[in-house]
């Protein structure tokens, strides 16, 4: 006969009320009980015989662990359970956060306050070499004033291609389409890279 | 916790290599999946061996069940689907929805005439004995005990709803579950131990 303080925690564990801690490592001994899970099936007898007065009597216990004599043993990695999983206000508290930031870096006006955008600005490098008109490289190789003068107007036309480009390119791209705001994005990036030395 | 991190606990017992837990898990489901695969099939005899056929696939899809619903909900959709493959076979169809509430106000699947002509007498005995035990134990209950078992397991209150009905503690309201579940469960014992196929 089982102490009265094991029957009363397979009671509570049947109604999922036991603490989480105890009912984890109550779990082992029940399965491992022959009284205590004979107690359990009347439980769910029970049960089921308040629900439904009409309720065929069966027990597939015996027959299905039968079975499963024969069946590999299950081993897989712990479910997750729900206080475990992803609060779904963290992804939209981040999103939100990295608007923020982003927004606070657009609006400062201080482009050596911009973040890198190492991907970005490569392109926009790489692109610069390849699409720079000729007599525009030949003006490099004058005096340092005009270089600079000749520099900065490279950029700007620069920047206004590249725009173009990237109007052009959302246009054709029907699934995916950068959002009015991005567009700030990409002139302050521009703008930081151009701007510096 | 509730119902179904109780669940969870228990298939995490089975995926860590526990076989017997689902012994657990399989007695606590029985008779619902049981009940839902006669109404589906409508062959008491054939649904017990497809409800021991979902039991199995079950246990074989474990290593994949994550969690994300509630173990019942996965395991009746096992249910549901090794019964519609069952009607498949037989070159049947799955009856629909109006077709089954039908059957529930006719009696349900199990129609006294199909319950006389699939099951054994002793099945069918046993059954009825069983419901009357059960419920002669309940007004046999102190009415604290009764009110108590009856909003647990008929309108599935938690111990916290239960306290709050009844006005009392929870600690009263465990203490009345369970003084309740023995009573019942001490007038049950012998009759489920005489009867066949009781014992693991």
């Amino acid at each position: 006969m089982k102490s009265m303080s094991q029957r009363t925690e397979l009671s509570e564990l049947f109604d999922g009320e036991l603490d989480a801690e105890r009912a984890r490592a109550f779990i082992g001994i029940v399965a491992r009980d022959e009284e205590l899970r004979r107690d359990w099936e009347i439980y769910a007898c029970l049960g089921d015989h308040l629900r439904d007065e009409r309720l065929p009597e069966t027990n597939l216990v015996a027959a299905v662990m039968a079975r499963l004599k024969e069946e590999p043993v299950v081993l897989a990695p712990r479910p997750l359970r729900p206080q475990e999983r992803q609060h779904p206000f963290l992804a939209l508290a981040a999103s939100v956060a990295g608007i923020a930031v982003v927004g606070w870096l657009a609006l400062s006006g201080r482009p050596e306050a911009v973040l890198p955008a190492p991907t970005f600005s490569g392109q926009l490098a790489a692109a610069g070499k390849s699409t720079m008109p000729a007599a525009a490289n030949r003006a490099r190789l004058a005096t340092p004033e005009a270089s600079a003068v000749a520099a900065h107007g490279e950029a700007a036309a620069l920047r206004g291609e590249i725009r173009e480009l990237l109007l052009a390119h959302q246009m054709q791209a029907s699934s995916f389409r950068l959002g009015d705001s991005t567009e700030h994005v990409r002139t302050v990036a521009a703008t930081g890279r151009a701007g510096a030395p | 916790m509730g119902d179904r991190e109780a669940d969870l606990l228990l298939v995490e017992r089975v995926q860590a290599g526990d076989q017997a837990a689902f012994g657990l898990l399989v007695a606590k489901y029985q008779r619902k999946l049981l009940r839902l695969v006669m109404r589906l099939v409508r062959d008491p005899a054939e649904a017990e061996d497809i409800t021991q056929e979902a039991f199995i696939k079950a246990y074989r899809a474990l290593p994949n069940f994550r969690g994300e619903s509630a173990f019942y909900t996965w395991l009746y959709r096992i249910g549901v689907n090794t019964a519609k493959n069952w009607l498949l076979a037989q070159g049947r169809r799955m009856p629909t929805f109006s077709e089954l509430e039908d059957g529930e106000e006719e009696g349900s699947e199990l129609t006294g005439e199909q319950r006389h002509d699939e099951e054994t007498p002793e099945r069918l005995l046993l059954s009825k004995e069983i419901g009357e035990t059960v419920h002669a134990a309940m007004e046999a209950l102190p009415e604290e005990l009764r009110t108590a078992i009856t909003l647990r397991e008929i309108e599935g209150l938690s111990y916290e709803e239960i306290a709050q009905v009844m006005d009392c503690p929870i600690g009263t309201v465990r203490s009345r579950i369970f003084r309740a579940r023995e009573a019942i469960a001490a007038r049950l014992r012998p009759l489920l131990d005489s009867a066949p196929n009781r014992r693991w």
